[in-house]
């Protein structure tokens, strides 16, 4: 399952972070499209507790 | 191989080599008049830790380029013998892992491609490869492709 949330606030996503135990790896303004990422909205590159990466959405600021 | 014997074995191309390098390459795989270039990329601010910019090469590559797999990705660049390495000059307040740069962020380097592959952990994950003839690349993302569980890997110019 490709472990991409979506959430329409960073406070939100903070919260899911702090529980679930994520580090930040990065904050992206998005890809462009057509390109090599589907990412294509502002969005966290993240780790989970487990060493897996994910994607999650963010409300650009 | 530690990171010293890495640093030992590669060299460490400051300027102006180094934005010689990241020069040619741009002209030869990157669309440039891509707006995400023009608006973007070619627009660095200032950072806490410097001038960056953000967004990536990769993200203005131009066509054609074909994903491959990592085993590819290793197959090809040990198939060439010496290269440049590169990434992109992006900031710490961006990419907020520790220590991630063990380079300086603006620095290129050149050595034997079997040593470069074999201590790609010590690059950033977006790192460019190429050699003099500026005809081919490989690009390691930070991308990843689920469904191979790894990383995105993309090749252009003449290499396979």
């Amino acid at each position: 399952v490709l472990p991409i949330f979506r959430a329409d606030l960073v406070s939100q996503t903070d919260l899911q972070y702090t529980q679930a135990g994520a580090k930040t790896k990065e904050i992206s303004l998005g890809h462009p499209p057509g390109g090599v990422s589907s990412h294509t909205y502002a969005h966290i590159n993240f780790f989970t507790k487990e060493g897996i990466k994910g994607t999650i959405q963010i409300k650009p600021f | 191989m530690t990171l010293d014997e890495f640093k030992m074995a590669i060299q460490v191309l400051q300027e102006p080599a180094a934005s010689e390098v990241r020069a040619k390459y741009i002209l030869q795989f990157i669309n440039t008049q891509h707006e995400f270039y023009i608006n973007v990329i070619s627009k660095p601010k200032q950072f806490s830790d410097g001038i960056c910019y953000e967004g990536y090469l990769w993200d203005c590559l131009r066509q054609p380029f074909t994903i491959i797999t990592f085993a590819d990705f290793i197959r090809d660049l040990v198939g060439h013998d010496q290269v440049f390495a590169f990434w992109d000059v992006h900031s710490r307040d961006r990419i907020l892992v520790p220590d991630y740069w063990h380079f300086p962020k603006s620095a290129a380097l050149s050595g034997p491609a079997k040593i470069i592959a074999e201590n790609l952990n010590y690059l950033p994950e977006d790192t460019y490869i190429c050699d003099n003839s500026f005809s081919w690349t490989l690009i390691a993302t930070h991308e990843m492709d689920y469904k191979r569980n790894e990383r995105v890997y993309v090749r252009a110019g003449e290499t396979g």
